[in-house]
């Protein structure tokens, strides 16, 4: 897979999310040149991305800072955000990625949607309880008619440099920093959009053949002998 | 022509003093007479100049207004502050230097009192009594009108805007990049109807009106800053609707602030506020609910108890009720309210009540916010009734000094031609089948910025309007060439049309010297927009550019980006505009059936969000529909030819095209799909023809004609 390749194939997914109303808010890659030769295929030229799962655990306000920055690459049709990053060394081989899903930590209840003109003004509106302008975080939370989900973030990373005995190089992290569940290698875009459709998005999976049927890709596997014999993620091709 | 400004007077009788003195040359002296203003800062602190007449027959005169006890030297220490004040503040402008030690002109100062016995001179200290003001003046040397357009552009200086965006990417002058470079740098000054504006202070309500992109919202601001400048111990209160603007506010009030004061103000007295606010941030209302004792009711409350787009109405109705005329605290010395056709009339009474005689309120608005409603209730409901049913506010008058009904009348924010275009879409002028809407007020065609050219705007009459002269800044006309401006694409498929929009973008970006948020694309059909904008962006994806869907969920600030083209829906957009517009699938607008009013809203709404550059697009035959519209509106010279229609007319519009309620449309969209498919079935052969009964033929034939 190349830099471009995988742009093409983020966009498509991109577009079909958006003309199957799946997405409410999207946004194409685009190829970012990185210091040292490095090329990124992501939602932003800016340096720093905002990031699920940046502190120990997932938390609101996290979920609302990755809204407010629009950096992600869609923002589903019940609030989930999808972010997907890919970078590549010098060379053309795939060096990172980072892929993240954010469940919605919002369900809302009887009238409420309805009366908001729509879905995200209705998160916008609960989202302004918990942070009244002018934008002073307020560790008070306000009672709303909306409950609040313990759901959490998932990632998953892959860095094909880093590699000790606490990461795996491409693991998966679920609802907290510390969680880093070894997996056999690098996703593609495939097999990430398959797992967050079949296993959080089950209306969306049965509705959709074109997102079940998506192309898995498979590179290198970079998972080793010691980290097999715990609980993994695991995917092979079928013979 | 001399001209009065009258502003903030510390001094009030100065006002009386220097009218009766001047007004006798209002026709025959050329320039213009300030009274409160400027406002200079200084190392002791700003200084306040009482009067300053400026005019080509007699030069630059400060007038200062200080008791006079026979002492000279005190009187000469004072006119000498003022004069290094007045002095520093020209020589900021290189033009009016001297060399380096002095000016091209001189600044005369003059002591008023009326313990002076006729006019003293002592040196350069002069003296006055306010009867022998006008013959001291007299004899005072002119100046050329070339230094007298230098000293008031100086005198109202004030600092630039927005500092205008760097374009570093900008190599040739002709770009487009270069002239919205150009452009915007001229809009960074205020013009002196923005500058009056701000200055004028009446001691009573007054009204500002304008276009969106007037720039009331900077007017405000100004005026605050002064009237803070001016009045340092008044509880002045700068309110608003839209959350997004504090920010946009509290910048141009400290800018401001600094100009005049060498300092920021003090918060505590000049208070920026949310209209509403809550129990953790104060608003204006909140202030006064609680300075009154009352609950302080929040949005959640307020959206229960009367729906969410009543809350707000209804909180403020509710506090009104609990209290009598004389209970509300009156605690403010003076309110500017800004985006006032968002707000609840209730909220005036209350901002009315709250403040102190002589009820300095001041509001702005936007005249057009909507093409078929005056959004704002008359004059006299506004600020309701006295419990004698007296309105609060019976009128304003036209011919007050200072002004108490301000007109802004300069749209920068559209080209003309965009206005005048999306003006006729907007009401369907050139449509074929006649009108879609009017304003129910013809007289409001002139309060926007049009002209009569031939006719009269009467029922029953023809008229043709065009985009006065003064309604638009010079610029435009040097920088822009009309067909530029504003352009029609008529394609085949909607992917043709997000090719072709995806090259022109491409060409902007690599070619024409324009930014990613230099361009913002819009998608008209609601309905179809996410499909219609996953098009274009993949068009744009193909020519190597990325773009993003916005949403509503970010603020304002982030609907554009450096390195992504901003595709919005028309709810998205309203409240911005970008240098270069695409309006996707405009063919909506000119879909008949339900609601067209609405769908032509949105195209006056897409087309105004250009700032110098719109590409109107569609696809089909409903489009070449729109286009000859377009076209329509560029032979008539950008001007709108039409009849007016009757008052019987007006009604039946309303009727036919208004805005339907979700049940009504569900019924008649089923009504139709229905009847839809019996006639396709009986072209398919699946039914005969005779099924339709006689008389329903006929009905239809009777109704198609």
């Amino acid at each position: 897979m190349t830099p471009q390749a995988a742009r093409i194939e983020l966009t498509e997914l991109v577009s079909y999310l958006l003309t199957n109303e799946l997405a409410i808010v999207a946004q194409t890659p685009m190829i970012v040149d990185r210091s040292g030769g490095i090329r990124e295929v992501c939602s932003s030229s800016l340096k720093a991305t905002r990031s699920a799962l940046v502190g120990a655990s997932g938390t609101l306000w996290e979920y609302r800072s990755v809204l407010r920055s629009g950096d992600f690459l869609v923002l589903l049709y019940e609030g989930s955000i999808l972010q997907m990053q890919y970078a590549f060394s010098p060379d053309g081989a795939l060096l990172r990625h980072r892929h993240a899903f954010l469940p919605c930590p919002i369900r809302f209840e009887g009238d409420m949607v309805e009366e908001a003109p729509d879905l995200e003004t209705a998160i916008g509106m609960v989202l302004e309880e918990f942070s009244p302008w002018p934008t002073n975080f307020s560790e008070q939370v306000e009672h709303t008619e909306a409950s609040l989900l313990l759901r959490g973030p998932i990632r998953f990373d892959f860095d094909r440099e880093l590699h000790d005995e606490l990461h795996s190089a491409c693991h998966l992290h679920i609802s907290s920093e510390s969680c880093r569940v070894p997996v056999f290698g690098p996703l593609s875009v495939g097999h990430f959009v398959r797992f967050v459709f079949r296993h959080f998005l089950p209306n969306a999976w049965s509705a959709h053949e074109e997102i079940r049927s998506w192309k898995l890709r498979y590179f290198d596997r970079t998972i080793e002998q010691a980290e097999t014999e715990e609980a993994f993620m695991d995917s092979r091709r079928l013979a | 022509m001399l001209e009065l400004v009258i502003g903030s007077q510390k001094n009030p009788h100065a006002k009386t003093v220097l009218w009766e003195a001047f007004s006798q040359y209002e026709s025959e002296w050329t320039g213009t007479l300030y009274v409160g203003y400027p406002i200079i800062a200084s190392a002791e602190g700003p200084i306040s100049v009482d009067g300053l007449l400026c005019c080509k027959e007699h030069g630059l005169v400060v007038f200062d207004f200080e008791s006079f006890d026979g002492g000279f030297s005190a009187v000469e220490a004072r006119q000498d502050e003022v004069h290094a004040a007045v002095f520093r503040k020209l020589y900021d402008t290189k033009e009016l230097r001297r060399g380096r030690q002095g000016l091209k002109i001189d600044i005369s100062v003059i002591t008023v009192s009326p313990k002076v016995d006729g006019s003293k001179r002592s040196e350069e200290v002069v003296l006055a009594n306010p009867e022998k003001l006008a013959s001291v003046v007299s004899e005072l040397p002119p100046m050329s009108q070339e230094l007298l357009a230098l000293v008031n552009a100086s005198i109202e200086r004030v600092s630039n805007l927005k500092p205008y965006a760097k374009r570093p990417q900008v190599t040739r002058t002709d770009s487009r990049g270069a002239i919205i470079g150009r452009i915007e740098k001229e809009i960074a000054n205020l013009d002196s109807w923005q500058k009056k504006a701000a200055i004028e202070a009446p001691e009573g309500p007054q009204r500002i009106r304008g276009l969106a992109g007037s720039g009331k919202t900077i007017v405000l601001a100004l005026k605050a800053a002064y009237l803070h400048a001016q009045n340092p111990d008044w509880d002045i209160v700068l309110t608003f609707h839209t959350r997004s603007l504090y920010q946009q506010l509290r910048d141009l009030v400290l800018r401001f602030s600094f100009e005049q004061m060498s300092d920021e103000p003090n918060w505590d007295k000049l208070r920026i506020l949310h209209a509403w606010g809550s129990s953790r941030y104060p608003g204006v209302y909140s202030t006064i609910a609680s300075a009154a004792g009352q609950h302080i009711r929040d949005f959640d409350y307020g959206k229960r108890t009367y729906g969410y787009n009543e809350a707000f109405e209804g909180v403020s109705a509710e506090l009104l009720e609990g209290l009598r005329d004389d209970d509300v605290p009156q605690i403010f010395d003076a309110v500017l309210i800004d985006e006032a056709q968002d707000l609840p009339r209730q909220f005036f009474e209350l901002a009315y009540l709250a403040s102190k005689p002589p009820h300095r309120v001041v509001w702005a608005y936007d005249e057009l916010q909507n093409l078929t409603r005056h959004t704002m209730p008359p004059l006299e409901e506004l600020f309701g009734k006295t419990p004698e049913d007296v309105p609060r506010v019976p009128g304003l008058r036209t011919d007050a000094a200072p002004k108490e009904d301000i007109i802004l009348p300069v749209c920068y924010r559209n080209t003309p031609w965009a206005l005048s275009v999306a003006h006729a879409l907007g009401f369907g002028v050139y449509r074929e089948e006649g009108l879609v809407q009017f304003f129910d007020d013809p007289q409001l065609w002139e309060e926007i910025g049009y002209e009569v050219v031939r006719g009269k705007i009467e029922p029953d009459s023809h008229v043709e309007l065009r985009r006065a002269r003064q309604s638009y800044p010079r610029y435009f006309e040097e920088l822009l060439d009309p067909e530029d401006a504003v352009a029609t694409e008529v394609f085949d498929t909607p992917n043709y049309q997000a090719e072709w929009v995806a090259e022109s973008i491409r060409a902007n970006l690599e070619e024409d010297e324009l930014r990613h948020q230099d361009i913002l694309v819009i998608v008209c059909n609601a309905l179809r927009q996410k499909a219609d904008a996953a098009r274009v962006m993949k068009a744009l994806a193909d020519h190597g550019v990325s773009a993003h869907l916005a949403g509503v969920t970010t603020s304002v600030d982030t609907l554009y980006r450096e390195d992504s083209i901003a595709v919005s829906g028309i709810f998205r957009a309203k409240g911005n505009e970008a240098p270069m517009v695409y309006v996707l699938h405009s063919e909506y607008g000119a879909q008949s059936g339900l609601e067209l009013i609405k769908r032509r809203n949105v195209l006056f709404t897409a087309i105004t969000r250009s700032r110098a550059w719109v590409r109107v697009c569609g696809v089909g035959s409903r489009m070449v529909a729109v286009k000859r519209e377009v076209e329509a509106v560029v032979k008539n010279d950008y001007s709108l030819s039409f009849s007016v229609p009757s008052v019987e007319e007006l009604k039946r519009l309303r009727r036919i095209h208004r805005d339907m309620p979700e049940a009504e449309k569900s019924r008649i969209s089923a009504a139709e799909k229905e009847f839809r498919e019996i006639l396709s079935r009986i072209e398919r052969g699946e039914l005969p023809p005779e099924v339709i009964s006689d008389d329903l033929l006929e009905l239809v034939r009777r109704v198609h004609d």
